[in-house]
């Protein structure tokens, strides 16, 4: 598996150092532009795995790479399992880039409090809010590629792209539908939300809501790994 | 003699092809090259070898273990690791420098021997800063080279691996194998279309065609041993009437001024058919008339 990893990091290494360089540099110009520092970590917590993970998977299918990467000693588990932990890692790392960022944006402002727009950032920081806009990301990018990797692993890049977007699109509009398809009464999940409202409001609370959603994402995207490791091991080349 | 590659009645269908009964065997110490046209089945039976597809039927054993949908991906792993194989095209990802692929092949092979990989690229004059995709065809070539050696397999499987490079460089990269088969206990399957580098370098050599075995025989049963016999019409008629062909072992092509016949034997025919031109034969001439060739 670390030579998986290995691989999947020194392919993207000059994208991601791109990437981590100029997106940084918009969120934080946008976030001063719009007003919101709780932009910063979300934008790039999706960004750079996003578009790194897609880059990862052109750059299977360039070269036959795909194909002669399964003659070296890799099992096909360790293929899969390596590729979801590299995903991992640079989600990882988007969310600390987008911390640090946080970081920059407050000492600009202390540092340069007679510019509004910046002061105004900083002034009304919320711990809460900070911890909700990085667990954000988690959420997303882990539903995102639990869906994408399975169907990549079984059919390939040029393929399951055809397939992904009806995927999600069924899946948005079941959401959307679902009170009438499944006959849901939206009215019974008020109690819940009542219950998540007011544990937002203490620090503690909220540790615990990301807690759960990082607990909950991690269930899904190793469900997701172990079903890419099974479809992959079938796959012929 | 062990055998480090045995595949026995291998079969796998495809829409519109047919991989049927092959049986080729790479024993140690020995070089088999594997020739054939353009789509007769010889990339898909190195598939087969290397777990990238599944047969239909059949057996293939690889250092004596059988490779099936049965072993464990730790047995795979472990015959993978004295393996060594080049493909046509250098399939490294394109942003690695030479030096990051070596870095990965480390990664990837307990037995990776690092100064010899350094070797060879002072030896392929490869620079290490530059990208696999800033590669020439024939530079890609010697670093899949060098990484299929630099980790001392026992088994090479090379498909198509000269095709593209330029004749010093194939000789070069020829050198290469020549050197790697000073052991006993290697062996190499080389698929190649380029047959003067088989007969230079190859001791058997297997033919494949519409996905079955044509012929499987040593390479100096070919280039030593055998001929082929340049007979006007009324030669041809009494060479076939002369009984030194068993019935249906004569092979034969028209040509419009002649008729190639292949002679297993040269030294015997040339001795009982004086007047008849022959020649010795080549791996192409050899099997043009195998496979194109009429019988009687």
């Amino acid at each position: 598996m670390k030579a998986m990893i290995l691989s999947d990091l020194l392919t993207v290494k000059k994208y991601m150092k791109q990437q981590a360089l100029l997106y940084t540099v918009i969120v934080i110009a946008l976030s001063i532009f719009m007003g919101n520092i709780y932009m910063i970590v979300p934008f790039l917590g999706v960004m750079m795995p996003f578009s790194l993970a897609f880059t990862l998977l052109a750059y299977d299918e360039r070269n036959n790479w795909e194909q002669f990467r399964l003659v070296l000693p890799l099992s096909r588990r360790n293929v899969i399992a390596g590729r979801y932990a590299s995903l991992a890692i640079v989600l990882l790392f988007s969310i600390v880039l987008g911390l640090a960022a946080c970081l920059i944006v407050v000492a600009a402002s202390s540092f340069m409090p007679n510019i509004p727009e910046l002061f105004g950032l900083s002034a009304s920081l919320s711990a809460q809010e900070i911890i909700l806009s990085a667990i954000a990301p988690v959420g997303m990018i882990c539903v995102m590629l639990s869906i994408t990797l399975p169907l990549i692993a079984r059919f390939g890049m040029t393929k399951a792209v055809r397939y992904v977007p009806v995927f999600f699109l069924v899946v948005i509009l079941l959401g959307v539908g679902s009170g009438e398809v499944f006959k849901l009464d939206f009215g019974s999940f008020m109690p819940f939300l009542n219950t998540v409202g007011s544990m937002m409001e203490t620090v503690a609370g909220t540790f615990a809501i990301a807690g759960i959603i990082i607990a909950i994402s991690a269930v899904i995207y190793l469900a997701s790994c172990m079903l890419s490791v099974k479809l992959y091991a079938k796959r012929e080349f | 003699m062990n055998n480090l590659l045995d595949i026995r009645n291998l079969s796998k269908h495809y829409d519109g092809f047919d991989l049927q009964n092959i049986d080729l065997h790479v024993p140690a110490g020995s070089i088999v090259g594997f020739v054939g046209s353009n789509g007769a089945g010889k990339t898909t039976t190195i598939k087969a070898v290397l777990d990238l597809i599944a047969p239909d039927s059949g057996s293939i054993e690889v250092f004596g273990q059988r490779i099936d949908a049965h072993m464990s991906s730790s047995q795979t792993v472990s015959i993978k690791q004295r393996m060594g194989v080049v493909f046509d095209t250098c399939s490294f990802p394109e942003e690695m420098n030479v030096k990051n692929v070596g870095k990965l092949m480390s990664y990837c092979y307990t037995a990776w021997d690092s100064t010899l990989f350094e070797r060879y690229l002072d030896m392929f004059e490869l620079p290490r800063d530059k990208t696999v995709k800033d590669l020439s065809r024939g530079m890609g070539m010697k670093l899949s080279l060098a990484c299929a050696l630099a980790h001392n397999p026992e088994l090479l499987i090379l498909d198509e691996a000269t095709a593209g490079l330029d004749p010093l460089a194939r000789d070069e990269a020829l050198d290469v194998l020549r050197d790697f088969m000073r052991n006993e206990r290697h062996g190499i399957l080389m698929s190649s279309h380029i047959t003067s580098d088989l007969e230079k370098i190859a001791d058997y050599i297997v033919c494949i065609d519409g996905g079955r075995i044509v012929f499987s025989v040593e390479k100096d049963a070919i280039t030593d041993t055998a001929g082929v016999a340049h007979c006007r019409v009324a030669e041809f008629e009494s060479l076939a009437e002369s009984g030194f062909f068993a019935p249906g072992d004569m092979r034969y092509l028209r040509h419009t001024y002649g008729i190639s016949v292949l002679v297993p034997d040269r030294f015997a025919f040339a001795e009982n058919f004086k007047d008849i031109a022959l020649d010795k034969a080549s791996i192409d001439t050899y099997m043009g008339l195998m496979l194109k060739g009429e019988t009687r």
